[in-house]
């Protein structure tokens, strides 16, 4: 009778099974490396589409305006907001009026739509973030939003994966600054350490109690 | 003889033994399970009944092939790219408003013609969530659940959009150039032949439109119907005082309350009010100090009955002699003599010395659907007791006066002889819901022109020539006036969705008016009373949401006595069948809510369907069982509906409920039976007729047996001889300790309080965006509220104890369902709460299962809605949760969240009373009481400290945060 197998099966099937598991492992390292990398969580990838290239670099780091002027209600909703037209137009109905640039800031104007914009800093709908108690406890603009006054068309900087916003809420301290420095983008601290405990006692900081699930999620 | 349904099983005489063999005081739910070999055992037993029908039904492959295609696809339903990435900012923001921030505005919704106040909360302009105005007098803030529900028919996609004509989508222009026409021919004659018939009402402007318009037009006529309203009761306060009076009874001032079949804690207007004043002497009060003593004759259980000190089931035809013995004790000439059985009297005799003893502080009620020569007796008495000022006060009635008006009858004998030419129907459906003797819809085709206007393209649109679509509370410019006389100014809180118009508007066209807009109308009638400080009483009026100093002023009467020999004392051999109002669809006007169609109702826990309820002794002698179809015909005239045996209904009574068998509404249409064809013209409310066994059977959508519990105990009693029970002892566990924080909530739940009334479980679904399954669902057990309400009985079948138990999550300090979730999507945080993360969960069930309170929800399939408006209902402070991800009651956790962050951003602590639930906010009777347990001061750490306090299914050593406060049980006491 003859063999059925041949004497190189048992070097075959080693090798399909070492084969095998090396692929799952690499399958599973690519997944979780994508999961993690930039082109998933979008962050310092190209710029959204806008219905007007609206650049923060000139607005901020040229012109120096301060990021509420716009963004009114960050101290005191959930949301930061995003400016009314009449809010451009309060300037560009004096200067750069006729700009081809700005066509769809006056068009929003004359026909009473809204611009439509796409948002950059997304996060996934069940998580229910709030700007006014971060910026109450001293968390600035740059720790989420990253260099804006460097930006001329608007990037997401940071990941804002579960994992960036545990960091922070695990240990607050290093990522804090005093209420005069929010919206500083050049602000460093002299004595990092002694300054965000010194902050985190100030501020009331509920250290422990911000990582439980219903604080974000509900 | 055993009957088996296709459901149940019903042997009155083995239950009764059954019953008569245990304790007496154990607790049952329902009379199935008092029969060893039913199906109810089956469920009980079945590890998860919901599933069962997934594995009987396609068969043992169908199920693994299922099963193995879905663990496949599993994975992919996590996927998806979440909502839209447009953000679309103001072109012009409004003064005031913050994205984000929610804003509140004082307002009201109409229910029966009377002001429900509320306060709305507005997110982004567009109204999620109604409350009770706080402020209010008569009020304070609670609410009903078709207050809470009100929200959700402003988004009705059901809601009709245009004017119609002829089935055609029309325009306002054509309207008002037809309308000018017509107006042309009314004016040269004086109004001969226009006819309006329209629902009650206490708008201040829609009476003053409609008096202008009857001055202005002298031969046309105005009739008033309303399927519930009351119109009996004007005939009663006619009969007693001469004329027409409202009577406001002060139910927290009462010591001894007799209620003749009158449902004084029922759904209807006046239920917040009576709720509110029946809580003040419950409770903590104990019995002999204060507490009140409620003694009901009822023929059908109602939510009084339920909370009655004692109870006595009688026929509607025992009502009469009944009171006439009241009366006679009382001091009233003799009427014609009747023979009260020893039960009877015994209650009588209790009820009438109780009411000697307590004069001043007592009352006697007398239901509004009884004769309104038998209605004419209580003001007699409550005068002759004193109370007449006290416990009841009477003032000039708020609504059109019955002058001004003829009845829905005048209007058909009118229409029959042809001498309405217009008829112009607001805001009423009589095709629906007029007597079906009364062939209404024959009689409206002969009228030559027919206009209807309403929130609805219903039944009566559809035999009418025009259709106009009204705004809904919430968009309209308007007023009313509360149950008190309190005068509300109704204020849209968002522009009309559709092209629509107020009432006061389309009456303003009837009577001339070019296109008015809305909010004239309403200011011209409100300068009349404000006069010269116009504007400054008129925002205030707004803001407060009421007009101050507007409740009636009390009159000073007397009562007629009453004339006893007019009473009929029937002797007939027929059944007495009963009609009432619906308590989650009333008289059908809300049959297009699903929310409120998914409410089990308090004592039948019957969803989307209405019963033909019956007595036990009724449904014995005709051998049916629940579900059974039956015939009751009146006159004849017949309805065939299926039956509902109802433990505690009086033994010749068969109870219809109106608000069902719609032909239009996408979701009212097709649902139970249409007790409004067998309605007699002459007396709405009773009639004789016969019932029998028709063929077949329908299966109830009920909860009854749904998520129950296993133990014993779940409702505990306290009595004056034994008013505490022991304390809850610690039990040493072997699960770990959480950590703690400055706040550990806690919820406790008072027995003696709770009526029922699902005022609380509709807040929850509004607040926390719980989602409707629909009927086919809810039979097999996948009905998703959050907070159910469990009804116990306990005693025989003839005149029960009933208990309410409502039940939310207890968020156990050692809770099962934490050990069981191998993903850890339920955790415990450092306050207490359970934690459901939507998130993370992948839908093993195995949390649920691991419930012993059985309070955990699953979405079987994806029931949210996007489509517009619908999705604008919701609230966007609480994720809408998607299939196949378990949920729970959260302790309304966004709103402690949201405490939190006004109390961090404040640098301070959570203010006691700071966070409230959304079903505490609700609470006619404030039985639910909800903070901070390690704070000694607070209302719910005092309430834990109470000789009633326990601890449901303590055995189980689970240690919930949620725990009940025992019933009195004051059934003896003098």
């Amino acid at each position: 009778m003859t063999q059925i197998f041949s004497s190189a099966a048992d070097t075959w099937l080693r090798l399909f099974i070492v084969g095998a598991a090396a692929l799952t492992c690499a399958a599973l390292v690519g997944v979780i490396g994508y999961a993690r990398s930039d082109y998933y969580t979008g962050a310092r990838l190209h710029p959204a589409p806008q219905p007007v290239p609206f650049s923060h670099r000139h607005h901020v780091a040229g012109l120096g305006l301060d990021c509420r002027y716009c963004h009114s209600t960050v101290e005191i909703s959930s949301r930061a907001g995003l400016p009314a037209t009449h809010t451009c137009m309060s300037c560009h109905s004096e200067i750069w009026t006729g700009a081809p640039m700005l066509a769809p800031v006056r068009q929003s104007l004359t026909q009473h739509t809204s611009l439509t914009w796409h948002r950059v800093a997304r996060l996934p709908e069940y998580v229910y973030f709030r700007h006014d108690v971060h910026i109450a406890k001293g968390v600035g603009c740059i720790t989420c939003h990253g260099r804006i006054d460097r930006m001329a068309l608007t990037y997401q900087a940071k990941p804002l994966t579960m994992q960036f916003c545990l960091d922070c809420h695990r240990n607050p301290a290093p990522h804090l600054r005093p209420h005069d420095r929010i919206t500083d983008m050049e602000w460093q601290p002299v004595n990092a350490r002694a300054l965000g405990e010194e902050l985190v006692r100030q501020n009331g900081i509920r250290l422990g109690e911000i990582t439980y699930c219903y604080v974000c999620h509900r | 003889m055993s009957v088996k349904g296709n459901d149940a099983e019903f042997d009155l005489e083995r239950i009764r033994a059954r019953l008569h063999e245990r304790d007496k005081n154990k607790l049952w739910s329902s009379l199935e399970e008092l029969l060893p070999e039913s199906s109810f055992h089956d469920w009980m037993q079945a590890e998860f009944p919901s599933a069962a029908p997934l594995v009987n039904e396609p068969g043992r492959r169908e199920f693994l092939r299922l099963m193995g295609a879905s663990l496949m696809l599993n994975g992919l339903s996590g996927c998806g790219t979440g909502g839209s990435d447009l953000a679309l900012p103001y072109v012009n923001q409004p003064e005031q408003e913050v994205i984000g921030v929610p804003r509140f505005f004082a307002t009201a919704v109409t229910f029966e013609g009377y002001a429900q106040p509320v306060l709305a909360r507005t997110n982004s302009g567009r109204p999620t969530k109604l409350d009770g105005n706080p402020d209010h007098p008569a009020t304070g803030g609670n609410s009903d659940a078709f207050m809470q529900a009100a929200v959700l028919q402003l988004y009705d996609p059901g809601r009709s959009k245009a004017p119609v004509r002829d089935g055609v989508t029309s325009t306002w222009g054509v309207f008002e150039r037809e309308l000018a026409a017509l107006r042309a021919q009314w004016t040269s004659m004086q109004g001969e032949g226009l006819r309006i018939l329209a629902g009650d009402s206490t708008s201040p402007t829609v009476i003053r439109l409609i008096r202008s318009l009857l001055t202005a037009l002298p031969k046309a006529q105005l009739h008033v119907f309303d399927p519930v309203g009351r119109a009996l009761r004007r005939r009663g306060m006619q009969t007693a005082f001469g004329r027409d009076v409202e009577a406001l009874n002060a139910l927290d001032k009462c010591e001894v309350i007799v209620s003749l079949d009158d449902d004084l804690l029922g759904p209807g207007p006046h239920q917040v009010v009576h709720a509110r004043g029946f809580a003040h002497r419950r409770g903590e009060t104990a019995p002999q100090q204060g507490r009140s003593r409620l003694h009901v004759a009822e023929s059908v259980p109602s939510l009084t009955g339920v909370m009655a000190s004692t109870r006595l089931p009688v026929d509607p035809s025992r009502i009469p002699p009944i009171a006439l013995a009241i009366a006679g004790r009382m001091g009233a000439a003799a009427g014609p003599s009747s023979n009260l059985s020893r039960q009877e009297s015994k209650w009588v005799d209790n009820a009438a010395r109780e009411l000697q003893a307590h004069a001043g502080r007592s009352l006697l009620t007398c239901g509004p659907h009884l004769a309104p020569s038998l209605q004419a007796v209580a003001p007699w008495i409550n005068e002759r007791l004193g109370n007449v000022g006290q416990t009841v006060t009477y003032t000039d009635p708020f609504g059109l006066s019955a002058e001004d008006f003829g009845t829905l009858a005048d209007l058909a004998r009118d229409m029959a002889a042809r001498k309405a030419t217009t008829l112009v129907i607001l805001e009423s459906n009589p095709v629906y819901a007029a007597p079906g003797s009364m062939r209404f819809a024959e009689l409206l085709e002969a009228v030559p022109t027919r206009i209807h206007a309403g929130l609805y393209h219903d039944e009566t649109a559809l035999h009418c020539h025009w259709h106009l679509p009204l705004t809904h509370a919430l968009e309209s410019w308007d007023d009313a006036r509360a149950v008190d006389g309190t005068a509300t100014i109704i204020q849209p809180l968002v522009r009309p969705l559709y092209s629509a118009r107020t009432l006061p508007q389309i009456v303003a066209m009837l009577g001339g008016m070019i296109d008015p807009p809305a909010e004239p109308l309403v200011r011209a009638t409100w300068t009349q009373v404000f006069g010269d400080q116009f504007e400054a009483r008129w925002k205030q009026s707004l803001h407060d949401g009421f007009v101050a100093n507007s409740a009636s002023a009390a009159l000073n009467l007397n009562a007629n006595a009453p004339d006893l020999s007019q009473l009929q004392i029937a002797t007939s051999d027929a059944i007495d069948v009963v009609f009432r109002p619906d308590p989650c669809v009333w008289d059908g006007r809300f049959g297009n809510i699903a929310w409120l169609q998914e409410l089990p109702k308090p004592l039948t826990k019957i969803t989307w369907d209405c019963p033909v309820a019956v007595s036990p002794g009724l449904a014995d002698s005709l051998k049916i069982a629940n579900g059974d179809l039956v015939e009751v015909a009146v006159d004849g005239r017949s309805i065939v509906g299926p039956v509902w045996i109802m433990p505690g209904q009086a033994a010749n009574t068969v109870a219809l409920f109106l608000g069902y068998g719609r032909s239009t509404g996408e979701i009212a249409k097709g649902l139970g039976y249409a007790a409004y064809a067998v309605r007699p013209l002459d007396n709405p409310w009773i009639a004789a007729g016969r019932i029998q066994r028709a063929s077949g059977a329908r299966k109830f959508a009920t909860s009854q047996r749904h998520q129950r519990l296993e133990g014993f105990d779940f409702v505990k009693e306290v009595s004056a001889e034994h008013p505490t029970l022991p304390p809850p002892s610690p039990e040493h566990s072997l699960y770990p300790e959480w950590g703690s924080a400055d706040y550990a909530w806690g919820m406790v739940i008072d027995l003696d309080r709770c009526i029922g009334c699902n005022a609380c479980v509709t807040a929850c679904n509004v607040e926390n965006n719980v989602l409707v399954v629909g009927r086919d669902q809810v039979a097999i057990g996948r009905e998703m509220l959050w907070l159910r309400i469990d009804r116990y009985y306990s005693g025989d079948v003839e005149n029960p104890r009933s208990f309410f138990q409502p039940v939310p999550c207890m968020h156990c300090e050692k809770a099962p369902c934490e050990m069981g979730c191998p993903v850890n999507a339920a955790v415990h945080n450092a306050e207490g709460l359970n934690q459901q993360v939507y998130n993370r969960c992948i839908g093993t069930r195995t949390c649920s299962s691991y419930c012993p309170y059985k309070v955990r929800r699953f979405n079987w399939f994806d029931y949210r809605r996007f489509d517009e408006p619908s999705q604008a209902a919701y609230n966007p402070d609480v994720t809408v949760r998607a299939r196949g991800v378990m949920e729970k009651c959260t302790y309304c956790t966004q709103r402690i969240e949201a405490a939190h962050a006004a109390a961090d951003k404040e640098g301070r602590k959570i203010r006691s009373g700071e966070v409230v639930t959304a079903c505490q906010q609700a609470c006619p009777t404030a039985a639910i009481t909800f903070g901070n347990i390690k704070n000694s001061e607070e209302a719910v750490a005092t309430l834990r400290r109470s000789g009633r306090h326990y601890l449901l299914l303590e055995e189980l050593g689970t240690r919930p945060r949620t725990t009940y406060l025992a019933r009195w049980n004051d059934e003896s006491e003098g």
